[in-house]
């Protein structure tokens, strides 16, 4: 039940990523979803963290136009990765997750940039400007939603804390 | 033993990002270049997209309708002006066809193309960063098909690349890897414009002994059966000979503002006629 409670944040991502495509696109810089994918690696174990991942991605991929899987490839990658990271490394410190984010943000630019040349998709010129923009933006954001997920989350709690571990 | 196949973290990442291939793979393109995975999921997603887009867009009427009033005498102004300006702009493409039909004889290329039109909201933008594309509250039902032309009064917009029962997909002609048939200026040099990926086009196969000059108008030529010969594409933004190669390096800033679009037109009906 709590998987599914973790999942509906994706219902609200959507909506806004929605909204903020007809009406403030420069908001968009902000990749709310790589967002959810770390979260959720740094909240949750190695298998939900790829379930989140996994989602948001296919999520992603039927709103953004790009073929559905990409970011499902790309998300999965990165809940895993951030998981596995955040079992050796204590991820507590503002500027380790920032930089989390920050590299997480730009592998999944890689990945989805990756896949598309793999099947034969073009690239835009300017894509390392944008996904260095964008990763910028997502880490620029990322300190206020992860507090306000972990209000959520916690009722108030400040830190962090996985609920398990495999 | 499956599972606890399904517990162990790695397994699990490896069917997960095997299933993500799968789905890649599935999404072959269809005879009529429509990818059938991509018009389900457009079939399952689009109607939260309209109901969001129709509670949006009915608040912003609402919005614009009593409180926005305080603006309209000086947009009533602006709009006349406008519409001047483009009466102008119709004159002179009239011009430019009377010339044309003098020049190369009208009749082979009149009437070649027959359309109707239906006309869509724009409900969802994709982030432009890998793509550029559009959904339109407009499908199948409406006559819309995959590869029409959707245009607005001012020039072409892009094409249609996925079509479900009520929603349509448009693939921006500022799209990596749009493309479209245009002849440019008054010597109607003909050119391939292919999207940049940010709000210009490129103008391939402009020869650099071609006179290209920037603020000609393009239009398209109607050679890629897609879209109908005559409608405006854009103006040409700078145009310099390559010293790489043959072409002109041709920057065109497009007719319409893609940005800044909320309304329409699909070409329904259209057909080629050789």
């Amino acid at each position: 039940m709590s998987f599914l409670k973790n999942l509906a944040p994706l219902v609200g991502i959507t909506l806004a990523e929605h909204l903020f495509s007809l009406y403030l696109p420069v908001l968009l810089y902000v990749d709310l979803f790589t967002l959810y994918a770390v979260y959720g690696g740094l909240v949750a174990s190695q298998l939900a963290a790829s379930y989140y991942g996994f989602f948001a991605g296919l999520i992603q991929d039927s709103i953004s136009g790009l073929a559905i899987g990409v970011n499902g490839f790309s998300k999965t990658v990165l809940g895993f990765a951030v998981a596995t990271l955040d079992r050796y490394v204590m991820l507590d410190s503002t500027w380790l997750r920032l930089g989390v984010v920050l590299s997480a943000s730009l592998l999944n630019s890689a990945i989805v940039a990756g896949l598309l040349y793999i099947l034969g998709q073009a690239i835009p010129a300017r894509a390392a400007e944008a996904a260095l923009v964008q990763a910028l933006c997502t880490s620029a954001a990322a300190p206020a939603l992860f507090g306000l997920a972990d209000r959520f989350r916690r009722g108030g709690d400040k830190q962090l804390a996985r609920p398990y571990v495999d | 033993m499956i599972r606890a196949a399904l517990h162990r973290p790695i397994l699990n990442l490896v069917a997960l990002l095997i299933f993500d291939i799968f789905l890649l793979s599935i999404q072959m393109r269809t005879p009529s270049g429509q990818s059938l995975l991509r018009g389900w999921t457009m079939a399952v997603v689009s109607p939260t997209i309209s109901a969001s887009s129709y509670l949006s867009h009915r608040a912003s009427t609402m919005w614009d309708d009593y409180v926005g009033l305080v603006g309209v005498r000086k947009q009533n102004r602006r709009l006349q002006q406008e519409n001047h300006q483009l009466r102008m702009e119709l004159q002179r493409l009239q011009q430019l066809d009377q010339l044309h039909a003098r020049m190369e004889g009208y009749q082979q290329f009149q009437l070649q193309f027959q359309y109707g039109t239906v006309a869509a909201r724009i409900i969802s933008k994709s982030p432009p960063f890998w793509k550029s594309t559009l959904l339109l509250n407009v499908g199948g039902n409406d006559a819309v098909r995959a590869d029409g032309s959707v245009i607005t009064p001012l020039g072409i917009v892009g094409r249609v690349v996925t079509v479900a029962p009520g929603t349509s997909e448009v693939e921006l002609i500022t799209n990596v890897g749009a493309s479209a048939g245009v002849f440019v200026g008054e010597g109607r040099i003909q050119g391939i414009t292919q999207g940049n990926g940010d709000d210009t086009i490129s103008l391939r196969y402009i020869s650099n002994q071609e006179q290209v000059r920037s603020g000609d108008l393009v239009v398209t030529s109607g050679t890629d059966r897609i879209y109908p010969p005559g409608l405006p594409v854009g103006r040409v933004l700078a145009a310099q000979n390559s010293t790489q190669q043959i072409f002109k390096d041709v920057t065109v800033k497009p007719a319409v503002n893609l940005a800044n679009l909320q309304e329409v037109l699909v070409l329904t009906g259209y057909r080629y006629k050789p």
